[in-house]
């Protein structure tokens, strides 16, 4: 479905930050993108999604296809209407807009069907909490809601690519756990992808069908998400396991030991 | 900087200089001496067109001071001009003041209105600001049309030409040479300003005015300092058009007259003293060509002349819009490059 | 007693005037970050436009007004398109003064197209003075009451419950996040300045009513700007209540100073206007932005 080929990414024509990735989003999948802070994560979703642009940033080399198509020149508006929608990091609701403007914010691409309310009833059926709160101002929403919102918010387009940033930012575990769920659902019964970016590598492999790692603007390693459960280098950094299964400080592990093995 | 070729800046003399190579120093005497002989083959109308050229550059290096360098936008600078013109001609006219003295305390007392209206930019800053300075032109100007027994309201006064010890300065040759002078001054004391610290201090206010102020730039003091420099400037360039003009009315200080003067910096280049000239020079070559053109047209059509000021205004418009979206950095900018490209030429690396 | 409800109720229904051009530029100001200097000529436009369609072309007066509209729409669109398309992303101050150079064209354009001399609409109301609580006033300005009554109510509903509103409202709050959810910031600033305009010309019909259709209508926007800061320069109710302030201090004003002040009426905004700024900078309704360096 989503295939990227060996893009570059630039900002203000000078910070390459995206040095040739690849990868694939099949059809009916959720694929999880993991990497430390900075390594380019949200940069590849917005160059997916449209959104470097607003940022002075640039596909320089490479392409994006979506569906057979070449997408990465077209309008961000354009990508939405073919499918792609971004769940940006950071819990970005429309603050001052209620609960239910939020939603009829995301079902503008598809203004011109009569669907705002079946949609609604179908988002609400993921997240029954946010029924109650629909008359709310979205800005004074507990995070949690929040998160659930922009979810909500993205899915009344009724995408077939998923791009969701961080969901679990900032979130009790019982309500990540809820989320992912939700995530999961979402694929089986929508017949969607979800190319989701993640801090909390054991959830995220947990639902997920195939895994990529991330560093520094490059794509490390990639396999089944099984797999990279069970590779030694993602228990070690990612799941912060040892080889012995102790837990084990990231600062602890030496530098080189990590550039080599993923470097090869 | 753009300097030429095997030509290095080595002490801190050498790169504060204004004229560094002494090519620049020939360049710089002939332009004077090319000036000063300026009345010698010009007609009096083409000469009044350069003198008022000459005391608009002036109040243009105002507002380029204030804006330019400061980044204090005002949309009032014609009140400015307008407050030295009127000064400066009550003070010869009524007090019988001699020109000498009383274009220098024009100058001051737009110096001393313009701090008045920068107390606002002491709490206000941006759009803020812009709506102080609209209001200082509203305001100075509704005095000026009512105080009718002072001004002479909306039929205007007279401004009496310069004398200078029995010598009446009354033709337009010598005037020129006054106007000249000053500008020259003028100029030079602008350059000055800027680029010593009291110039980097507006910069780095405009900028960013936190960060000054965080760097220990006395942000209150400076601003003010900007707004007194910047109005004193248009004082004695609006005082110096008005004895050369010998009659002033309101209707030259219009709200339309400041943006114009907001436009000249634009056109030549915010935040270069060179961009003054250049935005000045090329917007009265532009007024002075459509002026000839219509003229020319009118013999066809009758009544093309009356469409100058309307045209104008357009073209005027679309320029700024131009440079705004095209060139933002203006004219200066365009000579900078065009300099460079002579200087190695034709080898262009 | 009756002077003072007389001169109250004027000075409340010029405010109204006022408080319809504010919203044009309140519009702008919080879609698109722009501080439109050029609102005022949007309205004399306007208000050229319908003499032109009314008077010129000789169509029924009702008919003109709502081609006037339709036209000023399509102008904001097309100036929005033209002059503003590409300087999204620039610096605010770059663009205001972008503003500045249509303010100068749009001047010389009706002087092109109009000359100097203003010209009148036709009398389409009764010069019999009508009865407001008490008061004798003109109809024009029980119309501009009306006229921003309805106004009012369009936008509020407009803004609540039709989704290109929605999005307008979704893109003043965050025009990242708005792109995200497939909403063109394109389409949403030209709209803003349609609809701005389309506001300014339904005040340059009314303006040009009370007084006449002149070249000077353009400083109008001008004098709006203290209803603008006083209402705080992104709150719409702000404009409201800024603009009906304005009106009446204004009417106040010349009634009881003008007599020996003349034409203090012209000069009171910005007198209030210069006190406010330094009283209250940021308006009653604005919201006072923390900044980082
Ligand atoms: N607008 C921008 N301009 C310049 N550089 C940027 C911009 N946005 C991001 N970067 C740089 O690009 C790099 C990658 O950033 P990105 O946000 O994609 O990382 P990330 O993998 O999402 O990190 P995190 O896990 O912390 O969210 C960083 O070094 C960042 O500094
Ligand atoms: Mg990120």
């Amino acid at each position: 479905m989503l295939r990227v080929n060996n893009i570059e990414v630039c900002y203000s024509e000078v910070i390459l930050v995206l040095k040739g990735v690849s990868l694939d989003v099949p059809d009916r999948s959720i694929v999880a993108l993991l990497g430390a802070n900075g390594g380019g994560k949200t940069t590849l979703l917005k160059a997916i999604s449209g959104l470097l642009k607003t940022e002075e940033g640039e596909v320089t080399d490479g392409s994006i296809e979506f569906g057979g198509k070449r997408i990465d020149h077209i309008e961000p508006e354009q990508r939405v209407s073919m499918g792609i929608s971004q769940v940006m990091e950071g819990r970005m609701v429309f603050e001052h807009l209620t609960v239910d403007e939020n939603l009829e914010a995301g079902h503008y691409v598809r203004r011109r069907e009569s669907s705002l309310n079946s949609e609604r009833d179908m988002v609400f059926s993921y997240f029954p909490r946010l029924k109650d709160l629909c008359r709310q101002v979205s800005g004074y929403l507990s995070g949690g809601e929040q998160q659930m919102l922009v979810i909500a918010r993205a899915l009344m387009a009724r995408p077939k690519l998923f791009l969701l940033d961080e969901p679990s930012m900032g979130l009790a575990p019982i309500i990540v756990e809820e989320i992912f769920d939700i995530v999961k659902r979402i694929k089986e019964e929508q017949g969607a992808s979800v190319l989701l970016v993640e801090q909390n590598a054991v959830a995220a492999l947990s639902i997920a069908d195939h895994g990529y790692v991330m560093e520094n603007g490059k794509i490390v390693l990639d396999g089944p998400a099984s797999k990279l459960m069970d590779n030694p280098d993602v228990k070690e950094f990612y799941l912060g396991l040892s080889e012995l299964g102790e837990k084990k400080k990231y600062s602890e592990v030496k530098h080189y030991k990590r550039r080599k093995r993923w470097l090869v | 900087m753009h300097l030429p070729c095997r030509t290095f800046n080595e002490t801190y003399e050498q790169d504060m200089a204004i004229v560094r190579t002494r090519l620049q120093w020939i360049l710089l005497a002939a332009a004077i001496v090319f000036g000063l002989c300026i009345p010698l083959f010009t007609g009096t109308y083409m000469l009044t067109v350069i003198i008022t050229t000459m005391s608009i550059i002036i109040a243009a290096l105002g507002i380029q001071i204030l804006t330019g360098y400061c980044g204090q936008l005002s949309v009032g600078h014609s009140a400015f001009v307008a407050v030295g013109a009127y000064s400066s001609a009550l003070l010869v006219s009524q007090s019988g003041l001699s020109f000498w003295i009383a274009v220098p305390v024009a100058g001051i007392a737009a110096g001393l209105v313009g701090l008045l209206v920068g107390l606002t930019s002491i709490r206000l800053k941006g759009f803020y600001l812009i709506i102080s300075t609209l209001a200082a032109q509203f305001i100075i100007m509704y005095v000026i049309i009512h105080w009718t027994s002072v001004t002479g309201g909306s039929f205007g006064m007279s401004a009496p030409a310069p004398k200078l010890g029995g010598i009446e300065f009354a033709t337009t040759q010598s005037y020129f040479y006054i106007v000249f002078i000053a500008l020259l001054i003028a100029t030079y004391v602008a350059k000055n300003i800027v680029r010593t610290n009291v110039g980097r201090a507006f910069i780095a206010i405009r900028d960013n005015d936190l960060a000054a102020e965080v760097m220990g730039i006395h942000l209150t003091a400076y601003k003010l300092l900007a707004f007194f420099i910047g109005c004193a400037f248009a004082g004695i360039g609006g005082a110096l058009a008005a004895h050369a003009r010998g009659v002033i009315t309101p209707d030259s200080y219009t709200l339309v007259q400041s943006f114009w003067y907001l436009g000249y910096i634009i056109i030549g280049g915010l935040g270069t003293i060179t961009g003054v000239f250049f935005g000045v020079i090329f917007v009265s070559a532009l007024n002075n060509g459509l002026a000839m053109f219509l003229s020319s047209l009118s013999t066809i059509f009758p009544g093309a002349g009356s469409l100058l000021a309307p045209l104008m205004l357009v073209i005027f418009g679309l320029v700024i819009i131009l440079f705004l979206t095209f060139e933002p950095r203006g004219l200066a900018h365009r000579w900078q490059i065009f300099k460079a490209y002579y200087r190695l030429w034709p080898f262009s690396y | 007693m009756s002077v003072i409800l007389e001169h109250l109720v004027i000075g409340i229904a010029v405010g109204a005037v006022y408080s319809i051009v504010a919203l044009g530029f309140v519009l702008i100001y919080k879609a698109t970050g722009v501080f439109n200097l050029a609102q005022g000529s949007l309205l004399c436009l306007g208000a050229y436009i319908c003499y032109f369609l009314s008077i010129t072309v000789g169509l029924p007066f009702y008919v003109s007004i709502i081609l006037t509209l339709v036209v000023a729409f399509a102008i904001g669109l097309l100036i929005e398109f033209v002059f503003l398309r590409r300087m999204i992303g620039q610096s605010h101050l770059a663009i205001l003064m972008i503003t500045i150079g249509l303010y100068l064209m749009l001047r010389g354009v009706v002087l092109i197209a109009w000359g100097v001399y203003s010209k009148s609409l036709p009398s389409y109301l009764s010069a019999e003075p009508i009865n407001i609580l008490g008061a004798n006033v003109l109809p024009i300005f029980a119309l501009s009451l009306v006229a921003a009554a309805i106004l009012f109510a369009v936008f509020i509903l407009f803004f609540r419950y039709t989704s290109i509103g929605v999005a307008m409202r979704a893109t003043q709050d965050n025009q990242q996040v708005a792109q995200s959810v497939g909403i063109s910031v394109k389409r949403v600033f030209g709209m803003s300045w349609a609809i701005a305009s389309l506001t300014a010309a339904v005040g340059g019909i009314i303006v040009g009513t009370i007084l006449s259709v002149g070249y000077s209508l353009d400083d109008f926007g001008f004098k709006v700007l203290p209803a603008v800061i006083l209402g705080g320069l992104e709150s719409v109710p702000g404009a409201l209540i800024g603009g009906i302030i304005l009106g009446v201090v204004e009417h106040f004003g010349a009634a009881y100073l003008g007599s020996w002040l003349i034409g203090i009426e012209d000069v009171i905004p910005y007198v209030i206007l210069l006190v406010l700024l330094l009283i209250v900078p940021y308006g009653i309704f604005g919201l006072k932005r923390i900044e980082r360096i």
